[in-house]
């Protein structure tokens, strides 16, 4: 089936963005580059405005194969390192890419300081607001021409040839597509796939292979599982960090960590968070910060539980995108990232993200520094890991990074009525890259890839010993499937074997494995079949709709070892409590995103604590 | 046991100096002793100093051979053997004695502990961790793995038992990057409230001069000098309103100036007799006449008194002493650098611009030419280097080891016979003393040509002592431990110390915040651990 846009007969005149063209055949369309007018009366040899697509006159069937090949259906790795190029995905990009045509891309020829920075403020996140960024799902397709000849001029019309490589550098750390190591787009290849999509994407489905799900989940819990659970109460990391003498954050004077952070408020004791422990009685939910500004991607925090970091900050900045927080000192520390932050399982040193990955020593964050750089003596930046990175550390040995193909997650700004898609390509693969410990520095060596059929957003675990992944099943399941790593010293690398061991058939987001490895918790977005497992008596009930209308996410927590599952939050409508993770005693900390009061919150719940003593 | 910190690092280590305060890659303690290998290792074994070497200084200065001799003795006391304490299935398990010294992860159990042990009253107050206080938790260290519940009598009684190789035994004693003898660890503990103290405030200045006057000193030297040469002596850091007077009896004449050695062209005083007024760093150089000849320096002078280490409770006791290592991993691929430390080699290091070590080849030893540790996980590592540093001197007797394929040429080459049936056999040594090198013979005295040949390619005005392995990157392969190690302490970086004249070889200090030790304030970041546990502890 071959969609077309009728819109080509005004590319031929009209200075419309090549993104939105469409209309006649484009076997009939022009050969000549739409954008490389001369201005008229303009001597001959004046500057010609660089094109931002030249359309290609290739016939659909020729044209689907090579952009697909392009995308990395077929061909070497490009988008497909971290996107799976499945259907809905590419389906899912041409509508960013029509929108960014029809909104932002009309004028494909600016001349003047006003309509450069018309462009590239209509680009923005948050348009009218200079520090908002430039998210790439705001570009779509054309994400991969952020490097290319046009928008360095519209960079520099806009901002001035001073200021303009500085501001193209930070669109280009942010939009720029393909990612780490993959090949760049030439303008030629990116004509190609943009084409593609101008058209309609046609024959998509002849090039692009349906990635037929399981058409059923069946939880299987090897005894693997449980001789690993047995293996970390001793040797995993809560229990080598607590014969460390790890000091815990708010726990001095405590007799059990679940006495910690007692001179945080509960989450009972106040009106906008008096349901939250409602899912689990017992339990205790402690309100640790209220943020007034919006945090983007994922939050995680420091294994002693001091230092919680995410995307975002509250003062806005085109350089300090993200922010750690001190809960000690109740403290914002800028940082020079952008999102995805990570730390150590032994408590030495955290990683973010923006343009590369920059990892730093943690006692520089005991120095209490106004803002983090990353040119820091305690930091370093490497390209060596990719984007959505997971850390572990195997206890004595080499730290490991896993990255993989992935959906992000970045719910709760808006009303977010499902999980992220977990549909993964058949040609998913996960780059396991080991952190050598040398002796006296960690040199990482050339990652390891290995296949992970339909698998993706992977994480590690603080051990390093394991993986998880998350797998679209039928009949709208997924699932989350666990491997355990066994990495084996060969010549000046590893080999790797990742056996599958377990598999739990439940839908949710963004696991996370506590230190002592027993436990997981995860997110999971309110949705359409959600009423009976949240206690209401229909679909129709005025309570589920009120939470199926603003939104709403809950936290679980299993057992890895029995797949036993409880609910560990009850949030109310507009609600998102995500991105639970552990601390090294046990605590879950996790972020609320509050769209009814405008604020997040930073909230810990003992919820783990409590369940292993029943 | 806890992980350095590392930096999570692509870049190689820009070391810089004997013990930099940071390592670009290195950080705080790697994979350092756990509760349960303490418990197997037992105590640290003191390091038995020789307290008659502090009368010696004077000696060793002039005299390399003595220098090197008195060196290789402090080794032979460093490596020897120390039993562990439990060790069913290797009756014969040992550690030298330095590697069972304390890392950063036992000095952090002991003070959380120690520091426990003060009333609410006494923490708030930054009381001083008693003697008696300090006993017990000396003692109780090697006894705390009894107390994780992780660990019940049968685990540790198979952990024990499973050590059953010498290398499994040394990797017991952990890869730890600096290790701290009883003495030094002990004081350590007991200097926390100054230790604090200093976090945060500026560093006290290079040159300090308070109002207690110092003692009055007297130097004489005999000199011979060619026609027309001449040689330059101190610094000597002079006291407010006190003068220093320098004569020289023979052919020639001194010339002084404080602030920096006095050149043909600047100078505050150029006579037979000069006396100048302080306070500050003096200089005097010789000056021979035409005919040259042999002559005597005097120097009668009034020291400054500045408090040798305000950032510790007194300099570091006779007992104490520091290691660091070089470990490198022994798998993977990874493999020993080789570096030529003869004479011609050394030459030409110091005619290049960069003056940095590097490596010829590598090499891939086996244990039994290299000290080896097998960690209870399976890796593997090498010692590559071994920094020593002891307080029989003032200023300290500084010791660095390198690993060589070719262990008994130059800086081997009068390594002593006790030391022949050791894997310490395979290791070179240089050592310094004192800031200047004050040995009038470039050979140092020495019996053997290669090593006479290294020592005069090395023969400088400033001392020098270099290890190839741990003095990695530009101009740092002309440096001295003490040189660098004078600014512990202090904010400097090695890239800035490395930048003083003579790539900081040369003495700009006449205190010593933290008596010579990088590891409070960077490195190991003792401080920072003692003062986070402070913060943690006491109730507000």
């Amino acid at each position: 089936m071959v969609l077309r846009r009728v819109l080509l007969g005004v590319i031929a005149v009209s200075l419309a963005a090549c993104g939105g063209g469409g209309g006649a055949n484009p076997v009939d369309a022009p050969d000549t580059p739409i954008d490389a007018a001369v201005p008229v009366d303009a001597p001959v040899d004046a500057f010609i405005i660089p094109v931002l697509r030249n359309p290609v006159a290739t016939p659909d069937a020729e044209l689907a194969t090579q952009a697909a090949a392009l995308l990395g259906q077929g061909g070497p790795m490009r988008c497909n390192q971290c996107h799976a190029i499945t259907r809905d995905r590419l389906r899912s990009w041409e509508t960013e890419s029509s929108s960014a045509v029809t909104s932002c891309l009309t004028n494909t020829m600016p001349m003047t300081q006003a309509e450069g920075a018309a462009i590239v403020d209509c680009l923005r996140a948050a348009p009218g607001v200079a520090t908002s960024g430039w998210p790439p799902d705001h570009l779509g397709i054309y994400a991969t021409a952020a490097r290319l000849d046009w928008f360095r001029y519209v960079f520099n019309l806009a901002f001035g040839t001073t200021e303009g490589p500085t501001q193209l550098a930070m669109f280009q750390a942010e939009a720029a597509m393909p990612r780490g190591a993959a090949t760049e787009y030439t303008q030629a290849e990116f004509d190609i796939v943009a084409e593609w999509f101008a058209r309609g994407l046609p024959m998509i489905d002849v090039v692009i292979p349906a990635d037929p799900p399981p058409t059923q989940c069946t939880t299987n819990i090897t005894s693997e599982v449980a001789t690993h659970v047995a293996t970390m109460a001793t040797q995993g990391w809560r229990a080598v960090n607590r014969g460390n003498g790890i000091l815990m954050f708010g726990c001095a004077g405590a007799a059990t960590a679940r006495d910690c952070l007692g001179t945080y408020p509960a989450a009972s004791d106040n009106a906008f968070s008096n349901t939250w422990e409602g899912a689990l009685p017992g339990q205790r939910i402690r309100v640790l910060r209220t943020n007034n500004y919006a945090s983007s991607y994922w939050t995680r925090s420091s294994a002693d539980g001091r230092y919680v970091s995410h995307g975002g900050a509250s003062v806005a900045s085109q350089t300090y995108r993200s922010t750690v927080i001190d809960l000690s000192r109740d403290a914002e520390i800028p940082a020079a990232a952008l999102y995805d932050p990570g730390f150590f399982a032994d408590n030495s040193g955290f990683v973010l993200q923006g343009g590369s990955a920059k990892f730093c020593e943690q006692s520089l964050l005991a120095t209490n520094p106004a803002m983090i750089a990353f040119n820091e003596p305690q930091c370093r930046t490497t390209t060596a890991v990719g984007l959505y990175q997971h850390l572990g550390a195997v206890h004595n040995g080499d730290y490991w990074t896993v990255d993989g193909q992935f959906t992000n997650d970045n719910g709760g700004h808006n009303a977010t009525l499902s999980d992220p898609s977990a549909t993964f390509s058949q040609t998913a693969t996960i780059d396991l890259t080991p952190m050598v410990h040398t002796g006296n520095q960690f040199v990482p060596k050339p990652g390891v890839r290995k296949s992970v059929t339909r698998e993706g957003d992977v994480i590690i675990s603080p051990s390093a010993r394991l993986l998880v992944s998350r797998v679209s099943a039928g009949g709208g399941q997924s699932l989350f499937l666990m491997r355990k790593i066994v990495a084996t010293p060969n010549g000046t690398s590893y080999d790797i074997q990742i056996p599958e061991i377990a598999r739990y058939c439940v839908r949710g987001a963004k696991p996370a494995i506590s230190f002592d490895e027993r436990w997981m918790v995860w997110h999971h977005y309110v949705e359409a079949n959600d009423w009976m497992a949240l206690g209401y008596a229909s679909a129709t009930d005025p309570g589920f709709v009120a939470l199926r209308t603003s939104g709403a996410a809950n936290l679980f927590v299993m057992d890895i070892a029995t797949g036993v599952i409880r609910r560990v939050t009850t949030m109310a409508p507009g609600q998102y409590a995500l991105y639970p993770h552990f601390r090294s005693d046990g605590w879950i900390y996790f972020i609320v995103r509050d769209s009814a009061n405008n604020r997040e919150y930073i909230a810990a719940s003992d919820a783990a604590l409590m369940l292993e003593t029943q | 046991m806890i992980r350095g910190a590392a930096t999570i690092a692509t870049l190689a280590a820009l070391a810089a100096c004997a013990d930099p305060p940071r390592d670009a890659c290195d950080g705080t303690a790697a994979l350092a002793l756990t509760a349960a290998d303490r418990a197997l290792a037992g105590m640290a074994a003191p390091y038995p100093a020789d307290g008659a070497l502090r009368g010696r200084d004077a000696e060793l200065a002039h005299d390399q051979r003595a220098r090197r001799t008195a060196a290789w003795a402090a080794v032979e006391r460093a490596v020897a053997p120390a039993p562990f304490a439990l060790a069913p299935n290797l009756p014969t398990a040992a550690l030298p004695r330095w590697h069972t010294w304390y890392g950063k992860d036992d000095l952090r159990r002991m003070f959380d502990r120690g520091f426990r042990g003060l009333s609410a009253d006494e923490q708030r107050a930054r009381a001083r961790l008693s003697d008696a206080a300090l006993d017990a938790v000396f003692a109780w260290n090697p006894t705390a793995v009894g107390e994780l519940p992780t660990w019940p009598p049968e685990r540790l009684a198979e952990y024990a038992a499973a050590v059953d190789t010498p290398e499994e035994a040394h990797g017991i004693g952990g890869i730890d990057r600096v290790q701290y003898s009883p003495g030094a660890a002990r004081h350590l503990l007991a200097s926390y409230p100054e230790i604090i103290a200093c976090l945060g405030r500026p560093t006290p200045a290079p040159i300090v001069d308070p109002p207690t006057p110092g003692p009055r000193r007297l130097v004489r030297e005999a000199v011979t000098l060619a026609p027309c040469a001449d040689a330059t002596y101190g610094p000597y850091y002079v006291g407010d309103d006190e003068t220093l007077t320098a004569r020289v009896d023979g052919p020639g004449r001194v010339r002084v100036d404080v602030g920096a050695p006095p050149t043909a062209d600047r100078f505050a005083c150029e006579d037979t007799t000069c006396t100048i007024r302080g306070a500050g760093p003096v200089w005097v150089t010789a000056v021979a006449d035409a005919d040259g000849g042999a002559a005597t320096i005097t120097i009668d002078y009034q020291e400054a008194d500045p408090a040798w280490a305000a950032c510790l409770a007194g300099a570091f006791p006779l007992d104490a002493a520091l290691v660091k290592a070089d470990w490198r991993r022994a798998e993977l691929g990874f493999q020993v650098p080789v570096f030529d430390t003869s004479g011609p080699a050394l030459t030409a290091m110091r005619a290049d611009d960069t003056r940095a070590w590097i490596s010829t080849t590598d090499a891939d030893p086996g244990a039994d030419r290299i000290y080896t540790a097998l960690l209870p996980n399976g890796n593997r590592y090498r010692l590559a280097g071994l920094h020593l540093m002891t307080k029989e001197l003032d200023h300290w007797l500084w010791i660095t080891l390198w690993w060589s394929p070719e262990p008994d040429r130059d800086f081997g080459a009068d390594r002593p016979a006790a030391l022949a049936d050791t894997v310490w056999r395979n290791y070179k040594m240089c050592a310094v003393t004192a800031f200047a090198e004050h040995d009038p013979d470039p050979r140092g005295h020495a019996t053997d040509a290669s090593l006479g040949d290294a020592l005069a390619a090395v023969h400088d005005a400033p001392a020098w002592c270099s290890n190839p392995m741990l003095e990695q990157g530009a101009h740092n392969g002309t440096s001295s431990c003490i040189g660098c190690h004078q600014h512990g302490g202090t904010t400097l970086r090695a890239e800035d110390i490395l930048t003083f004249p003579a790539d900081g070889r040369t003495q700009l200090r006449n205190n010593f915040p933290t008596d010579y030790s990088f590891a409070v304030l960077t490195g190991d970041e003792v401080g920072r651990m003692l003062a986070d546990e402070v913060e943690f502890w006491t109730p507000r």
